[in-house]
């Protein structure tokens, strides 16, 4: 990331995939281990970890769809809802049979990613445009039947409370013991989803995202890999939805509508399909920008407007911010913010001789 | 054209009907997806529409 290669060259297919290109990016990736793991808990105050954590888990999400529409290019709007599948399974899994978060955990996303191929069996016979629709449906009945069958959700508009989880002993109270907690599982997410790319798996997705029909005629089983990518994506929905539960301590089927996942869509627009680099930048990116536009209102805006005003306006401008940004990047970088960082990136890979 | 009208038709008849004699089994707000499940459902069996023309596509 923040090295510069010289004097190195591949000879092998072996050594152009490795997960680490030269030995120096293993130092980078360490440092920004200690960073995080060690620095940022330390000396970052409650607030700070909290936005934090928030994009800990946004990360987990935007991953999971990008996986799905990034690196697959089957687009998906019910990941909100499969966030509450997986919820409200580990919610009940709690709640019911005290179950620990190993097991909770897993468990929602597992649940989830059996809905999620559910509802990804439509990609086999259409796609584009038709298969946003049908998403959409899965989107809808999901919200329907957690809302409507009261054994899952307890009752129309109810919530359940959830304990927070238990760990070597101790309940997880601060935001410094949950900020450690979600940066573990994004952590592995980021890793396994770096490696699933690279994957034999990973490397079918991209050929069925590139063109479905050639992909099928290499021998590609395009059935068993659409239904594999709306699975696994699924599971980190799913796994974000538990993380959110447990960091909220409450499962509402409110937090997992159809908004969520146009956010996470603009996450991973914004940020860069297929891009793991993307996915997060895009996560920081939506869960940042209401928060920050609501100090830089509440700081500037009041020598123009009224307080009144500016309290109508501040939540109604995120909406706006969100289309006008999805539409200014897909028209200018439809790469994303990953394609800036990697421009940024090219452009002082030999500064400061540019030849 | 024709399949604007007769699909508008099918939209809103399903709508009212699932409203109808849904529920009061379920609970209400069948009214809400019941159109998407029956477009899920044409559409596995005929991916451009009841009255769509298949489009081959070429590599």
């Amino acid at each position: 990331m923040f090295h510069r290669e010289s004097g190195v060259f591949k000879t092998s297919y072996v050594a152009d995939m490795a997960v680490y290109p030269l030995p120096i990016a293993k130092w980078t990736v360490a440092a920004l281990a200690a960073l995080f793991a060690v620095i940022v808990p330390l000396a970052m105050n409650e607030y700070y970890l909290s936005l934090l954590n928030l994009i800990l888990i946004a990360v987990v999400g935007a991953l999971g769809l990008n996986i799905l529409v990034g690196y697959t290019g089957q687009i998906s709007i019910g990941h909100g809802a499969l966030m509450s599948v997986g919820a409200y399974t580990a919610a009940n899994l709690v709640t019911r049979l005290d179950a620990p978060f190993w097991l909770a955990l897993p468990a929602g996303g597992a649940m989830a990613a059996t809905i999620g191929a559910v509802i990804g069996i439509p990609s086999l016979r259409i796609k584009g445009l038709y298969l946003a629709i049908a998403t959409l449906a899965g989107q809808l009945i999901i919200e329907w039947t957690i809302n409507h069958v009261s054994w899952i959700s307890g009752g129309v508009q109810a919530s359940i409370e959830v304990p927070r989880p238990t760990l070597f002993g101790a309940q997880l109270r601060t935001q410094t013991q949950f900020y450690v907690f979600l940066l573990f599982f994004a952590a592995v997410a980021i890793v396994a989803t770096i490696n699933l790319a690279r994957s034999r798996i990973g490397r079918a997705f991209v050929a069925v995202r590139d063109q479905d029909i050639a992909a099928e005629i290499i021998g590609i089983d395009i059935f068993r890999y659409k239904l594999l990518a709306f699975a696994i994506s699924s599971f980190y929905a799913g796994v974000t939805g538990v993380l959110y539960t447990y960091y909220l301590g409450i499962a509402n089927y409110e937090q997992f509508q159809i908004n969520v996942s146009i956010d996470y869509l603009a996450m991973i627009i914004i940020g860069g399909l297929g891009s793991v680099l993307g996915s997060i930048f895009g996560a920081i990116f939506v869960t940042l920008l209401p928060i920050v536009t609501r100090w830089m209102l509440e700081g500037l805006g009041g020598l123009i407007l009224s307080p009144a005003d500016l309290a109508n306006i501040i939540p109604n401008l995120r909406l706006v911010m969100f289309g006008a940004l999805i539409i200014i990047f897909l028209a200018l970088e439809p790469e994303g913010l990953s394609r800036l960082w990697r421009n940024i990136v090219a452009y002082f890979r030999v500064w400061p001789f540019s030849y | 054209m024709i399949g604007a009208v007769v699909g508008g038709l099918i939209v809103g008849v399903v709508e009212s009907l699932a409203a109808g004699y849904l529920d009061p089994y379920v609970g209400g707000g069948t009214k809400d997806f019941a159109p998407y499940v029956l477009m899920i459902l044409v559409l596995m069996i005929r991916p451009y529409g009841i009255f769509g023309r298949a489009l081959i596509e070429r590599i």
